[in-house]
């Protein structure tokens, strides 16, 4: 088993790789990427190597982790539905690293005989993102952005919402005793998500896709109009409610602006959140019929 | 839940106070309207009330904001004799 990791300068040489598999005659069979977003910090490249050997005993294999955490994994394969079975695994192996959903809707697979050139797309993409991303703060954009392969996970959200038997609700709230006594308020009927920061709020977003988003507007790292208005710009079916001690005019006029689904603020009611929820209920009611 | 809102009230009085000390109106503002909406969530209304005037008076003197935080800290100091005597 040969397997090649790669942490320094990963999407530089994935390009490489990429370009090479594009010279590659056809009958060298099934070349695949597996791209997952935002692998924790204690799983390295050298670590997944270890599970993709278990799974991928005689063949080659390359694992590129770049320095924003997303992770492509490479190999060839002529057998159909291998790479269920390969994320699978290493979804098991390392289950505290990944968020809880299916494993074969959190991961983006690639053929290169038909999609070199939108994983070519997606990679020059993530170039420019991580050249932005990377600049001095001062220089960076006041909004938070989704990375490429984020974009690309995003659009299974609906797939993975029709799926739950119960309401994902992410909570974006930076006090951790308000956040703690509106995640107790839901904990009981439904499943909940803690954000403290932007940063958190939308790695959630993607990853869990929740049904249902409150939404603090002062943020330690950027404001909640500018997240809910990222929040329904990629998921416009997204349910946001706005809960704020911010009981301003020009705050409900931005919420609505931002097309949010609800505005509540401080001090609210038990019932206030209840009927936030009996709301998204009602239109999804409305929405699947 | 209620030692949560302790430990977050102590530590956001503190960054009133270094506030004022520093002449910080934004660490003064930043801290108003945190423990606004711990205050309003446990249901403490006027403390929330007063850290509302807090955060809205963000340019008011040296002297003005520490009678605000005089306000604040008796009010704080009421709402927590009452919780710890358990008349809720």
């Amino acid at each position: 088993m040969l397997v090649k990791s790669v942490d320094r300068d990963a999407e530089k040489m994935l390009m490489r790789t990429v370009n090479e598999c594009g010279r590659l005659p056809a009958q060298e069979g099934l070349i695949l990427f597996c791209a997952f977003s935002k692998l924790q910090d204690f799983v390295s490249s050298k670590t997944l190597n270890e599970t993709l050997k278990s799974v991928l005993s005689d063949r080659e294999a390359e694992c590129y982790v770049c320095s924003d955490h997303d992770t492509f994994i490479y190999w060839k394969s002529s057998v159909k539905d291998e790479e269920l079975v390969v994320i699978k695994t290493i979804q098991d192996d390392y289950a505290q690293a990944f968020s809880s959903v299916p494993a074969s809707q959190i991961f983006q697979v690639f053929d290169t005989r038909s999609q070199l050139e939108e994983l070519r797309s997606l990679l020059l993409e993530k170039i420019e993102f991580l050249t932005t991303n990377t600049a001095p703060q001062d220089l960076r954009p006041d909004i938070p952005v989704l990375s490429p392969i984020q974009n690309v996970l995003l659009k299974k959200s609906q797939e993975r919402r029709a799926s739950r038997s119960k309401i994902e609700i992410l909570i974006v709230e930076d006090q951790d005793f308000s956040r703690k006594l509106l995640m107790g308020l839901m904990q009981k009927d439904h499943v909940c998500y803690g954000a403290k920061n932007a940063a958190e709020a939308v790695q959630y977003f993607v990853e869990e896709a929740p049904d249902i988003i409150f939404l603090d507007i002062e943020l330690p790292d950027h404001d909640g109009h500018s997240l809910a208005r990222l929040f329904r710009q990629y998921d416009p079916r997204a349910f946001i409610v706005m809960v704020t001690g911010n009981n301003y005019q020009k705050d409900v006029d931005r919420a609505k602006e931002n097309g949010v689904n609800g505005f509540i603020a401080k001090p609210y009611s038990k019932q206030s959140i209840y009927n936030a929820v009996q709301s998204f209920v009602q239109s999804h009611l409305v929405t699947a019929s | 839940m209620f030692q949560e809102f302790f430990s977050s009230a102590t530590e956001l009085l503190s960054q009133l106070s270094h506030a004022v000390q520093t002449n910080n109106s934004d660490g003064w503002r930043t801290a108003a309207h945190a423990l606004k909406g711990t205050s309003y969530n446990l249901g403490a209304k006027l403390l929330g009330d007063y850290c509302k005037t807090a955060q809205e008076q963000n340019n008011a003197s040296r002297d003005e904001k520490q009678e605000i935080l005089e306000n604040i800290n008796s009010e704080y100091g009421r709402v927590r004799a009452y919780i710890k005597a358990g008349e809720y």
